[in-house]
This record gives C-alpha cells, structure tokens and sequence, in this order.
C-alpha cells in the first residue's frame, strides 16, 4: 500500500525535489528515499511529545532539524562531487537522468533543448554513477514534483526508477508500431494475393520385401510417421510406384497408401507405374513403361504415346480383360475405381473415355485422338463397361463424360447381336415383376466368349446403395439411389447386360438422371405394350399374280419379273420379302397364302381387331411354328380376322400383326383385306 | 559577508571531513547496523541536543562513504512507514575509521593549540574595550 504523505512531509520533499533536480550527480530518489525516512520518524516523534503540533510548526522542526531544502541538495550534490549548478545550455524544465542509479543532471548541462514536445525519450550514453553505458532519460519534469508522488510512504527507489523508466518496454512499442506501419501494407497485399503453390512430389517405391521413400529405406511402421514430418503436405503429391508389375498384394499396398494420404493431408495419390527402389518424386515427366506391356500394347495400339503421369492416369481396357494402368497390368477394378477416386478436383475434371471397339467395320487409323483436358483415359472394351465407366464417373463426382469413339479395324471384334427388342422389353417386365425364373426360361441372351466382367459387383458403382438388384447370367438391374451418387434426387435406373451390346446401347439411351416420378412414367412406357401401327387396306387380285410385302405395304406384280425356272419359288418369294399371295379355288374361295408367315396365322374373333395388343399378340403366335400358312374365309361369315407373325427380312426382325379379310369377289377373282403391325411399319402407295 | 552566514559556511566545512569521521565512528561504536534516522538521533542524543549539522547532511554523506565501499547497506521494509536503509561498516570501513582518527587528532590538538592562545588574548581585548566603553 501506497498511502498518501502527511501534508508537511509532502511540502517538504517537493520542495526537497525540486532543488535536487537543480544539480547534477544526485539520484533525486535516493535524496527524497532518506529524507522520507527521517521526516517520517520525525513527525511521528514530535508528534508523540506535543500531538497538538501543526502542520505548519511540523515544517519548520523539519528545515530545524533536517535543513532546508536546499542545502539538504546542496550536500548532496557536494557529496557526489560535481558542481552544484552548471548553466551551461538552455533547456528549461528538462534533466537527463539514468535509468539504472538514477543519476540525474539538468539538460541544461550538455544542450539546448527549445520548445520541444516528448513524452518518453530515451539515449545510450555513459553514467558516471554507474560507470557503464547506461540507458539515459531525457524528461522534462525539473519543474515539477513528480517523484515525490511517484516514492509515497513505501515505494523505494529502485521500485520508482523501474516503474518510470522502461526503455525496453518503450523500445518494442516503438518496434511494434513501425513494424505494423511497414509490414501491415505487405500483409494486406500478401492477403489478397493469390497464394503461389508449387507442388512438390515425394515418392513411395514398394518393393516384395522393402521400400523406399523418397530415396530411403523405410519400415511399414515408419511409413506414417515419416510421411507425417513432411512439410506443405498440402501441396505434395505422394507418388505411389512399385518394383515390379507383378507385386503381389500391391492393390492392398496401394489403398494404404491411398488412406494414408488422405489422412495426412497429402494433396493427393498418384500411380506413377514401375519404378526402382529408391526413385525419388520429381517434377512432371514421361514414364517409362514395361517393356514387355509396351510389346503387348503396341499390338493393340499403332500408337502409344506416352503421356506425362502427373494428373493423369491412363488406364487400357485389353482384349483379355486385364487393366493396364500407366503399363502396369491390373486385375482388379477396385484399384482402378480407388485411383480414380485419388484424383483430386474431380468436380473439374473431364473423364475421358475411350471406347475401343465399336465395330463398324470401318478402317480408322488406331491412334489416340487429341487430348481432352483432364487427367484420366479410359478405353473401354464394350457399351456396357462405357455406360458404366459413365455412372462410375458420375458416382465419384467427375464434371461430366466424353467418350471418344475408338473404332478397332477388325470387324470380327464385333459382339454378335441379341435377341428381338421386344423380347427385351417382355424380359425385363418379367424381371421388374420379379418373375426372374420365367425372365429366364424367356430367351437365350447371347454371350461373348470373353464376357466375363463381373458387372455385377457393387463396388463399381463407386459406394452407390443399391436399392434393387437382380443378378442373373446375363444382366443386372440396378436402380439406385441418384442422391448417393451424383447428389441429385430421383433415381438412377439402368440396365448392365453382361454382354449383348446393342441392348445395351438401348437401355443406355433410356437409362438417365431423371426426376424419379418422371421415371417411373419412363418405365410404365418403356414397359407398356406397343401400339399397333395404322391399318393398311389392299386388293390383291389372282389375275394379277399380286403379291405383298406386309412391312412395306408394297404389292408386286409377278408376270412382270417372275422366273419360272427358280427351284423354290416359294424362298425365292421370301428372299424378297413377300408375305402374301392370292390364290382362287373353285372349292375355297378366298384363300389367301401366306409365304412362310413365321408365327402361323391364327384366326381370332373379330373383336380382336380393335382390342388386340402387342402383348396378346405374342401371346397368341407363343408356340407356333413358322410355316406357308393359308388363309380361308367363307364369303358368307366376312370380316375373318387373323394374327400373324412375318418371316421378316435380311435386315429387320419379324413383325406382328392382325389381318382381317373384308370381301371376296369371286366373279373378278379379287380379294380385299386390311392389317395392322406392331411398329415400324411404314406403308407406301402401291 | 554577514557573521551568521560566515559561521554557516565555516560550519558547513568543517562538516564536510567530520561528518565521515563521525559516522564511521558510531557505526563502529554500536557495531550493528543502523538506519539514517537511528543515527541522527544517536548523534543528537550524544550532542545534547546541540547537533553542529543539519541531520539532513547525515544522509548524502552515508551514501558518499557507501560509494566510497567504507559502509555497505540494507533496505529493509518497515511495518510503521517507509522502508528503511540500514548501515554498516565494511572492512575498509574499519581499516579507514582506525586511518582517520589520528588524523583527526593531530588536526584536533594542532587546533586547539592555536585556538588556546587566541582564547587569552580575545579575552583580554575584550575587557579593554569594555573599560574604554565605560569610561567614555
């Protein structure tokens, strides 16, 4: 506690004071510390002998006994040895005392100071007190009476020197704020500006029985905390390589790898192939592939071209299924989703897909086209494995598709072709209905001798949750949910047949992000019976020797080109596509033949005409076998009505329809009747 | 120069080398350390009340033997005020106390040899210019 001085002690120091800091050489709170303590222990003695003593009277026994102030300064300035007072310059008010013993003299003493304002200034010069280089106060307090206050009834002097003079704390102010002011412009520009990263590559080689990093030999167990002390993770690329192609248990090694970097804060995971223990990240650069694959590959590729490994992972699909990965066989997609998952900024990246055959039969030069921007090619065997390198793209976030078409210059590559389209659709109805043993029992999808990709693992879909899957030898049905893979509501709905190319192509079409209601309306059509065409009205007239191409509408007059001399007219008639043909028997009026009408010809009830549908319709041909096929109605119970199923032509599948006979002139020996089919009809005039 | 300031100044001199002396020599007479004030009535408590010295001078001169390395100090907080310096003397303080005293009693004796002689005649002089006084 600091309690306030008694009035006459308090006169007398400030008088005390004010005299010291007129002379040089005094420590003013040495000065004001001794006669504190006498005047203290004065007081309270003359007070003790007379307590009725004033102040004023106090004072005077204080000059009495102690001496006046100023010759209590006087003796001490003599004390110390320096002169008294030494006018030399002109600084009024000011003194320069040290810091340290708190020796003080009049500025006056060793300059002018004039009209200067100061707060706390500060000067290395020597003490003569001290006798060292001592931090000196220049303070304009010679006037006043500063310190008395600052000493109080307990304060000595070192606790005043130290609580008034703190040139160090002054001098880191005074660091601080010029180094704000400087540097605080650079921090604000440095803020704004964009951060200038260069990546750095370390590289982890793995090898059967050790491996490297960056260089040097490391342990499984040292690998995170080795990988943990690097720097700017943020920035670098954690290089995975092995020794050897054939490594084994290297998709294992790889995906801890992977995990590692992705917990560490690495910027991301890149393949760089076959490299040597000890092989150090660098700077982008051309790798170099196996021989042996490179062999392998260039059989398949006029032309390989070896594309820098940094942001870009380019993965071939060969003819044996296997995966080469930047020249490294892989046979496990798995790995191939984990490094696609490895790319970083796949919301910006284009996945390139290149599909390898597409069989036109075309000669094209096999070779890469140009480049899309973006880090991965894939070149895909078939549509299936494109559609589902397209939803695995969009599962792991890609910014969007682009296939490249890579046509292969062998045709026989070519998958051969499946079943009827509506086949399809009755199979996949039976499937969604869950009638998977008939689904079955429906058709024989043709295989592939090579189709063994397993479309059917779920992990391709890149963590997308299945909702429905039905497995079976030849596709799968997967309807998942799109907010799990692409962040979108509705639902993904697709079809992965194992193999048969061209309905996959189909279903790719109908197989889309969709709103999920708009799908289930896709579906109901998609599954709905097809409609039957417009009906077509001909007169086919035995004279004529007419006969007709039911897909066509068209109607052929055979005494123009008929060959008596064919073997089989009958083949020779259908090699051409012609379905219909009139003959005139005195016995049966009205019959109509029919040239290998796959399907037969069943006459149904009349209504049928109206109400048949594509559906019934294949349910009343179920079972029938192709064969010429005659048509007779009795003039007396017309209209007759008949389904049919066409033989169908080289190019086109058959078609089915429903024909009914509408009159029969027997004295012109002509015949009239009308047909539907069930799409792609397209009728000419005759 | 007036008398009173004459004497003042003689006083102050003759202070200025006896002061050490004295200090020096109480603080080897109590042989324990002792504060500013403590000394100062010590002295006073000696002189009868008839201190030759402002106690004030006490001070400066403590500290001046202090520098010299003769006395060393102590600040030692106070329960009833203001913290207080306590001193004593040093080994060199000792060796210089021993130093000084015979220095001061040749000066003493040489002094009073002078001042004897001057006593006698002053006094006498001084009945004379009594008697004249009375005459006249």
């Amino acid at each position: 506690m600091n309690a306030i001085l008694k009035p006459p002690i308090q006169r007398y120091l400030e008088a005390l004071e004010l005299e010291i800091k007129r002379h040089s050489g005094v420590s003013p709170e040495d000065a004001l510390s001794d006669a504190r303590e006498y005047l203290q222990n004065q007081q309270e003695s003359l007070l003790r002998a007379e307590p009725t003593l004033d102040d004023e009277a106090l004072y005077k026994q204080f000059v009495e006994s102690f001496g006046p102030p100023r010759e209590v300064a006087a003796a001490y300035a003599e004390s110390t040895g320096d002169e008294a007072e030494t006018p030399l310059g002109y600084a009024p008010g000011w003194r320069v005392c040290c810091t340290t013993c708190g020796r003080s003299a009049p500025l006056r003493k060793h300059g002018i100071r004039i009209g200067a304002a100061s707060f706390h200034k500060y000067t290395l010069g020597y003490c003569r007190g001290c006798r060292w280089i001592r931090w000196l106060r220049v303070i304009r307090d010679a006037h006043r009476a500063n310190l008395t206050e600052q000493l109080g009834t307990t304060n000595t002097p070192d606790q005043v020197r130290r609580s008034l003079h703190r040139p160090w704390l002054v001098m880191a102010a005074i660091v601080a704020a010029v180094l704000s002011t400087t540097l605080a412009p650079w921090f604000f520009v440095a803020a704004r500006a964009p951060a200038v990263r260069e990546r750095e590559f370390i590289r982890l080689v793995v090898g059967p029985d050790q491996m490297t990093l960056q260089g040097e030999q490391v342990t499984r167990d040292q690998l995170r905390n080795r990988l943990a002390a690097y720097p700017h993770r943020e920035r670098t690329v954690l290089e995975f390589a092995a020794t050897t192609p054939q490594l084994a248990d290297i998709e294992s090694a790889y995906a801890r790898a992977f995990r590692m970097a992705i917990e560490l804060g690495f910027e991301y995971l890149s393949d760089v192939g076959v490299q040597p223990l000890g092989a150090k990240g660098s700077l982008p650069q051309q790798i170099e592939v196996d021989t042996a694959k490179q062999e392998e590959l260039a059989r398949h590729v006029n032309q390989v071209r070896r594309q820098p490994v940094k942001d870009r992972v380019q993965v071939l699909w060969l003819p044996d299924r296997s995966l080469a990965v930047d020249g490294r066989v892989v046979n496990d997609d798995q790995k191939l989703l984990t490094v696609l998952r490895a790319v970083p900024n796949r919301s910006g990246t284009v996945l390139e897909v290149v599909g390898k055959w597409n069989a036109s039969g075309n000669k094209i030069p096999t070779e890469f086209g140009r480049r899309l921007p973006g880090p991965l090619a894939h070149i895909s065997a078939d549509t299936a494995l494109r559609f589902l390198w397209d939803s695995v793209a969009k599962g792991l976030g890609y910014k969007e598709v682009k296939f490249t078409e890579w046509q292969n210059t062998e045709p026989a590559a070519a998958p051969p072709s499946g079943p009827a389209a509506s086949v399809v659709k009755e199979w996949l109805r039976l499937v969604l209905a869950g009638k998977l043993d008939e689904a079955d029992k429906l058709t024989d999808f043709p295989r592939r001798a090579d189709a063994t990709h397993d479309v059917r693992d779920p992990k391709l879909l890149a963590g997308a949750k299945l909702e429905k899957q039905f497995a079976r030898e030849q596709a799968v049905l997967i309807v998942s949910d799109v907010r799990q893979v692409a962040g979108k509501r509705g639902k993904l709905f697709f079809l992965l047949f194992r193999d048969p190319r061209r309905f996959s192509d189909w279903l790719i079409r109908e197989a889309d992000f969709v709103d999920e209601r708009e799908l289930e309306e896709r579906i109901a059509a998609f599954l709905a019976p097809a409609l039957l065409d417009q009906e077509v009205e001909r007169t086919l007239g035995k004279d004529k020797n007419h006969v007709l191409d039911l897909e066509s509408g068209r109607v052929r007059d055979l005494t123009e080109d008929w060959d008596r001399n064919v073997d089989d007219p009958l083949k020779w008639l259908a090699v051409r596509g012609l379905d219909i043909g009139l003959r005139f028997n005195p016995n049966k009026p009205g019959e109509i033949f029919g040239l290998s009408l796959v399907g037969n010809v069943v006459e149904v009830d009349g209504e049928a005409w109206n109400t048949v549908d594509s559906r019934e319709l294949e349910k009343l041909l179920e079972g029938k076998l192709a064969m010429n096929s005659v048509l007779e109605a009795n003039p007396d119970q017309l209209p007759a009505t008949y389904v049919f199923r066409t033989h169908g032509h080289p190019a086109n599948e058959p078609y089915v329809g429903v024909l009914q006979i509408l009159g029969i002139d027997q004295t012109q020996q002509e015949l009239r009747f009308k047909y539907r089919l069930v799409g792609k009809s397209q009728p000419v005039n005759r | 120069m007036p008398p009173d300031t004459s004497r003042k100044k003689f006083q102050k001199e003759l202070n200025a080398g006896a002061v050490s002396l004295v200090l020096l020599a109480i603080l080897e007479k109590q042989r324990e350390p002792m504060y500013g004030y403590e000394i100062a009535k010590q002295l006073e408590s000696l002189a009868a009340g008839d201190l030759p010295m402002h106690q004030g001078a006490i001070y400066p001169a403590l500290r001046s033997l202090e520098r010299q390395g003769l006395l060393r100090s102590r600040m030692i907080p106070s329960d009833s005020g203001p913290p207080r310096k306590y001193y004593q003397l040093t080994a060199a303080g000792k060796a210089a106390l021993a130093d000084w005293m015979p220095v001061w009693q040749r000066t003493k004796q040489f002094v009073d040899l002078l001042l004897e002689g001057c006593n006698e005649r002053d006094s006498k002089t001084a009945d004379s210019k009594v008697s004249r006084s009375a005459r006249a």
